[in-house]
């Protein structure tokens, strides 16, 4: 399991974008999320979060999102750019 | 027009005719341009029109406008969002945002949550990595360990800590079951953060019902005491006022301290004007607050303005008489050189509590 270094951001607050801020923490995976389409969606954006962490193989992190609305793809997007201005290193993972 | 046409435009401080764009295009909402800001950008049309702009000093989002014809289309978003980005580049990720209250919703939208407003003029806003409910919760878990019992607090700057700051926490020590010693954290003063908290902690040993912590970011900081969203003299009154509600409503709560000392201000206006808004505001959240007189040095009375004076005089043996042991061992010491020097060459331009 590897860790983030630092903070690392990436995003925007505008219509269809999610905006991901990534903390080092302790240890394990924690996930704050605030959207505007949080009753249908809220579980399904969790899910991805942590599905990427696990890819990724990352603990002892703090992710804070704020979705306006973003697709799967931009959300997977916005994490991994995330996690990579945190200093950790992207493995390619086969779909 | 469409969004995706508009230009972002890193404005140039250092032009006049491009910053007074900036102050024209805010003067249409009755906002007053704060130059004292890091970065602004301005959005343009394809007539090279302004139709957004947004400041950012520190991690303080300011002047923020959106042409009123754009209004509602999310154009709000993407000047905060770059006002984020622009931040994120200095490693901040806690900001600040000041707005009038009917401009609320619109940040709220954007997940800015309200921490404080002081009367009908501002209303405090911060969203990002930490919140005032987080904060709240450290400083009172690094209280636990204080007796119980009645609980008072200070808030000083104390640049550098002197026998006057001794004097008001001794007493208030005497009066309180416990103490709490608030050193302001902003890094705007002549002695370094970490130096006036040392020197505070050092100073204060002997009393062990006090507990010295840093003010954090919700106490006379930069965020607290912002300068743009009133005009002229009611700036400073408006931030005093904010900063005292804060303390009122969240601060004091979380500590459990129902009373708050100042010492007396007989040289500086803003000082003077912060303590005025504290015995305003804090008896309306059931909070005393006592007004101490400055103690005196023989004749003269004793305070860091004047120590500091003293500094750039070379007169050593008024310092003595007017710091204790703790603080006068470190400014002789060769790790406060660079400081000295510093002061010196500056002069003194900090009008700072206590």
């Amino acid at each position: 399991m590897a860790k983030i270094e630092k903070t690392g951001q990436a995003g925007t607050l505008e219509s269809s974008d999610i905006m991901i801020t990534v903390v080092p923490d302790k240890s394990g995976i924690q996930i704050e999320l605030e959207s505007i389409v949080m009753p249908q969606y809220g579980d399904a954006i969790r899910a991805t979060i942590e599905k990427i962490m696990k890819e990724q193989q990352i603990e002892g992190i703090r992710i804070k999102a704020i979705d306006k609305g973003a697709l799967d793809c931009t959300i997977r997007a916005r994490v991994l750019t995330a996690l990579d201005r945190a200093g950790a290193e992207i493995r390619e993972v086969l779909a | 027009m469409l969004w995706s046409s508009a230009e972002a435009h890193t404005v140039d401080l250092g032009n006049p005719r491009e910053v007074q764009e900036v102050r024209q295009f805010l003067q249409g909402f009755d906002l007053a341009y704060n130059g004292d800001v890091d970065y602004t950008v301005a959005f343009y049309d394809e007539r090279l029109q302004i139709i957004a702009t947004g400041s950012l000093k520190n991690n303080v989002l300011c002047n923020i406008a959106v042409a009123e014809s754009l209004q509602g289309e999310g154009f709000t978003a993407s000047v905060v969002s770059h006002l984020m980005r622009e931040a994120a580049t200095h490693g901040l990720y806690h900001y600040f945002l000041f707005t009038k209250p009917d401009m609320v919703p619109q940040f709220s939208s954007l997940c800015f949550k309200e921490i404080a407003r002081s009367d009908s003029l501002a209303v405090l806003l911060e969203s990002g990595i930490g919140s005032i409910g987080s904060f709240l919760h450290s400083i009172a878990n690094e209280t636990v360990n204080l007796p119980v019992g009645r609980r008072a607090a200070l808030v000083v700057n104390c640049n550098p800590f002197t026998l006057g700051h001794e004097a008001v926490i001794a007493r208030a020590s005497r009066e309180n079951d416990a103490v709490i010693v608030l050193v302001v954290s902003e890094d705007q003063s002549a002695f370094p953060f970490a130096v006036r908290f040392r020197l505070v902690q050092e100073g204060l040993k002997k009393y062990p019902n006090v507990c010295v912590l840093p003010s954090g970011p919700y106490i006379i900081s930069a965020a607290t005491f912002p300068g743009y969203f009133t005009k002229g003299q009611d700036t400073v009154a408006a931030q005093t006022r904010l900063d005292a509600t804060i303390f009122g409503q969240w601060i004091a709560p979380a500590l459990g301290v129902t009373r708050r000392y100042v010492g007396d201000e007989p040289y500086s206006e803003v000082t003077r004007q912060y303590n005025e808004a504290l015995l305003e505001v804090l008896p309306q959240y059931g909070i005393e607050v006592v007004i101490m007189p400055r103690k005196q040095a023989g004749t003269e009375i004793i305070s860091a303005s004047r120590v500091r004076q003293c500094i750039n005089k070379d007169e050593w043996q008024t310092i003595r008489r007017m710091v204790p042991e703790t603080t006068y061992a470190y400014l002789v010491s060769s790790e406060a050189q660079i400081v000295l020097q510093k002061l010196r060459t500056m002069g003194n331009i900090y009008h700072r509590n206590v």
